[in-house]
């Protein structure tokens, strides 16, 4: 007994010195008043308006299954979940090697395939499947890039062009076993010498009579199949994209389904690959280049959608135009393009709560003699970097969710129009994911350059967005092509226009009033007939710049050439006045209240800084100069205006649990103020415990369980946390 | 046989409890409620017996106000056959009270085996599972690590972790069993089974259905927090360091 309560004496000296100050006061080590920051939520005012209305707009679909997604990630720890105070904070590790990147993104397939995540992905149809399909996509490219290509690599390029450029026979082999990752397959489309100009591709395929099947082979070196992602390690099957040649004669770009990896992982015989090396980032890629040499697949691996051979060697096709065969041919691949877009606005926003979040808790200079630094967020010029960038990335939303919803309901009248907005808004909002990165690194200073602060690893992961799925430029000129054909031909018929949004070109020619009030400038009715009044005025003149070159002779593809500068200002044109009126569409879709006016200020803080962007305003004369200094300081009054709604608007428009994203601001104080305690909770019972109570805290003990379950490598228990919010989403449905 | 699990609704365990100003209770309002982290683990041990060919029948039920239902559908999705919901109002219900609800709706479903978790989280009272069994004159195995059911003999065994050790008890069916961590992992619900369970029927009994009359014994006097702890201080020498136990803390 003696050394028992020898033992509670110690106890209750020391549980009595930790809960009652010592009477001594003076405190010499005294945590002097500058390590003492706040989380921004403390010294921000609560968001003056509804944070879920707001997710709903911006996010727009799947709210539910998004959450349930997200918290699936929280589980495993394959997602290096790491755990602060009572958030779960989920992010790759990058500083593993190419090999290690690659591995661990494969086993996280393998998690998310047992979860049952990819069910219907290929097999699914209608619009609910879809959409839902693209909100997983954004929400697992907002953990990782490599991931989300890996994904689409296999089930959007090889699953899609089996479902939509294959039949019935392709559709019973392959759609099955590729949902359920049993066939791993990739898309070999991209050549070392063609890109962006698919049907310049040097691959060939000629069928064989006799043996009833195609020869495929890779007459140079500048044919190589390169870039060809999941094929340097892991795919097992591919789509060739090559020309078809019968009987001499060359039929175009068709798709054949070969296979090139067997099931223990062997090269399958005529079938070289060789690794595309590390990147700049997507390490967990595994990009490979593919060479055929006299490859022979049988004629049933002809996907046979749109053309087919017969056994006889006789070609046949549904669309007898070569032009228009094509372009139904490439119909399907638009997918890629809205979920790039999509997913392009989910990088910059997490970029942007980041970067505010930063911003709001990081001083620096004071501008008054005794006082505090000041807040980054609080210097005007900061405010002018950053709250720009957040009104576009909002506007953008909406675009990408309308760009969605078009999709998803797509006919074929639909698809050219399906077409020109996915490829404005693929290109521009790509671009502009790459400009919010750049900047909003800037803007967290040396803290942007940590690997573990997201926000500088995010370039090199992303940059590619403005490359691939088609050259962002050469999409851009599509756009203004496309407008320039419809220029022309209601010219032509006399016809007024219809489709693409060009029916504001019908009315009479927007007048912008001379003197600009700040109310005027904040309508709505200006701000869109400002927009449209460059779109005309910007689409008449290109058409008589590219009809001058015309009539001094040049052939028709020069003049357009030639009249490039216009026609990059005028894609721009459409795609902002399109942005525009998606996200007026979307602000007039919500009840008068604080968060329509929220929405108001946006849209304002949108139209007008497209306005301060683009020096054709000035340069055709669409605004006086008077005007356009109008419109800067109104901006500059928008900017103190969407001050106090930064850190709502940035930080909750990301799906929520929002702490899916290491966040730099958090993170870094508490990582870097060494011997800050963590503030833990010492409850009733683990004071009892010192006192030898019987029944121990319930929450500590699951707590510690979870802890060192996860600690060991094994999953966790947590249904709780995982369909809590499915069940409440039940309840709301 | 049927098998009957008690589940509650409780503020999950990862959240951080705050205690509401007027110092009345906890701030629940706003915070995420999910099932219980033991009676998790309860419903799973209900489902590996049904699986295991054991009994025919998983009934969860729950004692709460109206939003227990989410909880329920929690259970129906991970695999639970049918739900009762026992509607006592937005009171809190307190252990001797769902006690006498369970023993009522134990003569209404005759199960063969009641399991719970074998305390709330909430109010980590760990009473609820040996009351019911003293109401009903059932054996109980509570804080149970494994449970073996003999259907031929209508045995369950159960290993309970005590403070010694491991104490192995054999249970004449029916048997009230809580449930401890180390029982097993609850399994995941997928999402079609979460939205499978959104057109299943809850059925809704009153106390007053089953004759039980819940008047309160306890009350609620006041709730406030733990006192905090004083942040630690960083001394710079083991000389500091004896000098502070020796002058500050009076131990050495």
């Amino acid at each position: 007994m003696d050394p028992q309560s020898a033992a509670a004496r110690h106890v209750a000296v020391i549980a009595g010195h930790l809960n009652c100050p010592s009477p001594s006061a003076a405190a010499p080590l005294a945590l002097a008043a500058c390590l003492r920051y706040d989380p921004p939520e403390l010294s921000e005012n609560p968001p003056a308006f509804d944070l879920a209305a707001l997710r709903r707009i911006l996010d727009g679909h799947d709210l539910e299954a998004r959450d349930w997604l997200f918290r699936l990630m929280e589980e495993s720890p394959l997602f290096c979940p790491r755990r602060r105070g009572d958030r779960t904070f989920v992010a790759p590790d990058y500083n593993q090697t190419k090999e290690q990147q690659r591995a661990v993104t494969m086993r996280r397939i393998e998690y998310l395939l047992r979860r049952g995540v990819f069910e219907g992905w290929v097999t699914g149809s209608g619009p609910e499947a879809e959409l839902r399909k693209l909100a997983f996509f954004e929400c697992i490219a907002i953990y990782d890039h490599s991931l989300s290509i890996k994904l689409g690599v296999t089930y959007f390029l090889w699953g899609g062009a089996i479902r939509f450029f294959g039949t019935k026979r392709h559709h019973d082999k392959w759609l099955k076993a590729t949902e359920d990752y049993q066939v791993k397959g990739c898309f070999a489309m991209t050549e070392l010498g063609h890109g962006s100009n698919v049907r310049g591709i040097e691959t060939i395929a000629i069928y064989d009579t006799n043996t009833g099947e195609f020869v495929i082979n890779t007459p140079c070196e500048s044919a190589q199949k390169y870039w060809i992602g999941g094929a340097a390690n892991h795919a097992t099957h591919t789509i060739i994209f090559s020309q078809l040649l019968i009987n001499g004669t060359n039929q175009g770009i068709h798709a054949f389904v070969a296979q090139i990896r067997d099931a223990d992982g062997n090269v399958c015989p005529n079938v070289r690959i060789a690794d595309c090396g590390h990147k700049i980032g997507l390490n967990g890629v595994d990009n490979g280049r593919i060479w055929f040499d006299n490859l022979r697949v049988p004629r049933e691996n002809l996907l046979n959608s749109v053309a087919d051979v017969l056994p006889d060697g006789q070609y046949v096709s549904s669309i007898k135009d070569k032009d228009k065969r094509f372009a139904a041919f490439m119909a399907p691949l638009t997918f890629g393009r809205v979920n790039i877009a999509a997913t392009a606005v989910y990088i910059s926003k997490v970029a942007l709560a980041i970067t505010v979040r930063y911003a709001l808790t990081r001083r620096a200079f004071s501008i008054s003699a005794n006082g505090p630094e000041v807040l980054l967020l609080d210097y005007p010029s900061h405010q002018w970097r950053i709250l720009p960038l957040i009104a576009k990335t909002c506007a953008m939303s909406s675009a990408a969710n309308y760009l969605k919803r078009l999709y998803v309901k797509r006919t074929p009248e639909t698809n050219k129009s399906i077409h020109i907005y996915s490829s404005s808004l693929k290109a521009t909002l790509t671009w502009h994911n790459m400009r919010a990165l750049q900047e909003c690194r800037k803007a967290c200073g040396g803290q942007g350059l940590k690997t573990e602060n997201r926000i500088g690893i995010l370039n090199g992961e992303y940059d590619v967005q403005s490359t691939f799925e088609g050259d962002n430029n050469v999409l851009m000129q599509q756009v203004s092509k496309a407008l320039l054909a419809e220029y022309l031909a209601a010219e032509k018929m006399k016809s007024p226009f219809n489709g693409l949004g060009l029916e504001h070109m019908n009315d009479p020619c927007p007048i912008i009033p001379a003197n600009l009030t700040s109310c005027t400038i904040r309508s709505i009715k200006f701000q869109l007939d400002l927009l449209c009044l460059r779109e005309r005025d910007l689409l008449g003149r290109y058409a008589g710049e590219v009809s001058q070159y015309q009539a001094q002779g040049e052939s028709k593809q020069k003049a357009v050439l030639l009249s490039h500068q216009l026609a990059d200002e005028l894609a721009r044109a459409f795609t902002e006045r399109t942005i525009l009126q998606t996200f007026a569409d979307d602000e007039m879709t919500q009840s008068a209240g604080p968060l329509k006016e929220l929405l108001g200020l946006l849209r304002s803080m949108y139209a007008l800084i497209c306005v301060e962007e683009d020096a054709s305003f000035l340069r055709y004369g669409y605004l006086s100069l008077e005007s356009a200094a109008a419109v800067r300081k109104e901006v500059m009054k928008l900017c103190g205006d969407l001050r106090p709604h930064a850190l709502s608007v940035a930080f909750h428009v990301l799906p929520t649990p929002i702490w899916i994203v290491y966040l730099s601001s958090l993170s870094w104080l508490r990582h870097h103020a060494r011997g800050t305690p963590l503030l833990r909770r010492t409850t009733a019972a683990s004071h009892e415990q010192l006192a030898g109570a019987v029944v121990p805290d319930g929450r500590e003990e699951v707590a510690t369980h979870v802890r060192k379950r996860r600690a060991s490598g094994r999953t966790v228990i947590s249904n709780c946390g995982a369909f809590n919010e499915a069940a409440a989403a039940i309840k709301d449905q | 046989m049927k098998v009957m699990v008690a589940v509650k609704r409780v503020v999950d365990y990862a959240v951080k409890i705050r205690v509401k100003p007027d110092k009345s209770g906890v701030e629940t309002s706003n915070v995420k409620m999910s099932m219980n982290p033991f009676c998790e683990i309860a419903l799973e041990e209900a489902l590996r017996i049904r699986e295991a060919g054991a009994a025919a029948e998983v009934v969860a039920v729950s004692v709460g106000p109206a939003q227990c239902v989410d909880t329920l559908r929690t259970a129906l999705a991970m695999g639970a056959d049918r739900a009762v919901h026992v509607d006592a109002g937005a009171a809190p219900v307190l252990p001797l009270s769902v006690a006498k609800i369970l023993k009522a709706l134990v003569q209404v479903e005759k199960p063969g085996l009641l399991i719970l978790g074998k305390q709330a989280i909430d109010d980590d009272c760990n009473q609820t599972g040996q009351m019911v069994a003293g109401l009903l004159r059932w054996p109980q195995g509570t804080f149970a690590s494994k449970v073996v059911l003999d259907k031929e003999k209508q045995v369950a065994t159960v290993e309970r972790e005590v403070d010694g050790g491991i104490e192995t008890l054999s249970l004449d069916l029916p048997a009230v069993i809580t449930t401890d961590l180390r029982l097993n992992q609850p399994r995941y619900a997928t999402l079609p089974n979460i939205m499978k369970a959104k057109s299943k029927v809850i059925k809704k009994v009153t106390p007053a259905e089953l004759n039980v009359e819940l008047k309160p014994d306890l009350e609620v006097v006041q709730v406030t927090e733990p006192p905090k702890r004083k942040a630690g201080v960083i001394v710079s020498s083991v000389d500091e360091l004896i000098d502070k136990l020796k002058n500050e803390a009076r131990i050495l």
